[in-house]
């Protein structure tokens, strides 16, 4: 299952390895990547498109080695550099039940991590949280809150201070 | 001179969501100031995005019918279903969506964020809303892809963005019964803001590699599903400008032009703010 997620195609090939081209390119294949990518990213175009998911993500790691990835136990595949704010540790978060937009800004405190929510389109507070948040880092609360609903993924911008979070569901 | 369209107070926005439309300032005033502000340049080209589907804006708000869509390409969904013809061995048609009207609401971006806030409201094919309100697993979503950022730098959304994950309901308990054909959504917005802490005039300085005008460019398109799985674009595409730039010169000496920032979403409604340092 893992190698073939990794080893698929990808029609629309990203551009630049930049983190944000990957996950945009991985997401358009039906991949649930989970992103963090830094302001001061580079942007130089590929040597030679990458053919699959794996050679994209590879592909960002050789042009910037503070970037990783990883496919999570929960179906996630998370892009991000380390270390960064998303090793910051967060308690336990009695969240099932809450809006999921409420606990990412109140529960998680995203304000007191450097991080802001930025969605322009809004239904209240969001889909219903499936269940609490076990105590873990930054990242693994974000991935908790977000595998249970369907397609939804998390990808975060900016620079360390000043990161804007925006969830969106793959096409 | 500065330009002062729609300069807002900053108030807590979860006092702000469902409070009704505040009152515009006409377009020809708001014309006359980004004049005074910008240019005829900048004038000539709003009112060609204006214009570009044909909309008026009214004294009080500014309402669009945003336009039936009839394309598919690369957007997650197909094309709106036709739903005229009354021919008598027709079966029924299933009632979806049509008209869909984004009017401005009193949200303010305050002194950290600039843009505003539209809410929607929907009509029925049928020409009854009870009609899709009986259809429970009726959703809409919206459909966002970014073509261009120059402030990808400081902020840069998901292209596409998808919102929200499992799209919104036609039901009582998402929707409210305006009239017999007219639905509100009671907590669906967007807001086109942008965070002031992304907009930094230091990085569009002489020798940053980077010039202003800096733009962001977003589209819009507005899909229904009744699976969750297969979406149909029914409204859109909007396009959504975001422009950073500084006023036409020349400046007095010693001194310089004034920047400001610029939220257009075509035919549905604009501001012109001052930068905010």
């Amino acid at each position: 299952m893992t190698s073939a997620l990794l080893d698929q195609r990808l029609e629309s090939p990203p551009l630049d390895p930049s983190p944000g081209a990957a996950a945009n390119a991985l997401r358009a294949a039906g991949i649930r990547v989970c992103c963090l990518e830094l302001g001061d990213s580079g942007s130089a175009p590929h040597s030679g498109p990458p053919s699959t998911a794996r050679e994209a993500l590879e592909a960002v790691v050789s042009a910037d080695p503070r970037y990783r990835w990883e496919l999570t136990e929960s179906g996630l595949l998370d892009l991000y550099p380390s270390p960064s704010v998303l090793d910051d540790e967060v308690p336990a978060l009695p969240a099932a039940g809450k809006g999921l937009w409420s606990v990412l800004e109140d529960d998680l405190d995203l304000g007191g991590h450097g991080i802001e929510l930025f969605m322009e389109f809004r239904d209240g507070d969001g889909p219903p949280v499936a269940s609490d948040v076990p105590a873990g880092t930054l990242r693994s609360a974000l991935d908790e809150l977000i595998a249970p609903t369907p397609g939804a993924v998390w990808h975060i911008s900016g620079n360390p201070g000043a990161f804007y979070l925006t969830i969106t569901a793959i096409a | 001179m500065e330009a002062r369209h729609d300069r807002q107070e900053g108030r807590p926005e979860e006092q702000q969501r469902d409070q009704e439309p505040r009152t515009e300032p006409r377009t020809h005033d708001r014309l006359m100031h980004l004049q005074q502000s910008a240019g005829n340049q900048a004038v000539c080209s709003m009112l060609d995005m204006l214009s570009a589907t044909g909309e008026e804006e009214g004294d009080s708000e500014f309402l669009d019918e945003t336009r039936q869509l009839s394309r598919n390409g690369g957007d997650g969904g197909t094309s709106a279903p036709s739903t005229s013809g009354s021919g008598s061995a027709a079966p029924p048609a299933t009632a979806v969506p049509v008209n869909l009207q984004q009017i401005v609401t009193s949200w303010a971006p305050g002194a950290t964020k600039y843009g505003f806030q539209v809410k929607f409201r929907v009509s029925s094919s049928s020409g009854s809303v009870a009609d899709l309100q009986s259809q429970p697993t009726l959703k809409w979503r919206e459909y966002v892809t970014y073509s261009r950022n120059d402030f990808s730098h400081r902020i840069n959304p998901p292209s596409p963005t998808i919102l929200p994950p499992a799209g919104i309901g036609f039901t009582a308990s998402d929707a409210t019964v305006i009239n017999a054909n007219t639905l509100e959504f009671t907590n669906a917005r967007d807001t086109h803001w942008m965070p002031t802490s992304a907009v930094r005039e230091a990085d569009f300085a002489t020798g940053s590699g980077r010039t202003l005008p800096a733009i962001m460019e977003s589209s819009q398109l507005y899909q229904f599903s009744t699976d969750g799985s297969t979406w149909t674009n029914f409204a859109g595409p909007t396009k959504l400008t975001r422009r950073f730039e500084e006023a036409a010169g020349p400046a007095m000496p010693g001194q310089t032009m004034p920047k400001y920032f610029t939220t257009i979403k075509e035919g549905v409604h604009f501001t012109v703010e001052d930068y905010k340092p």
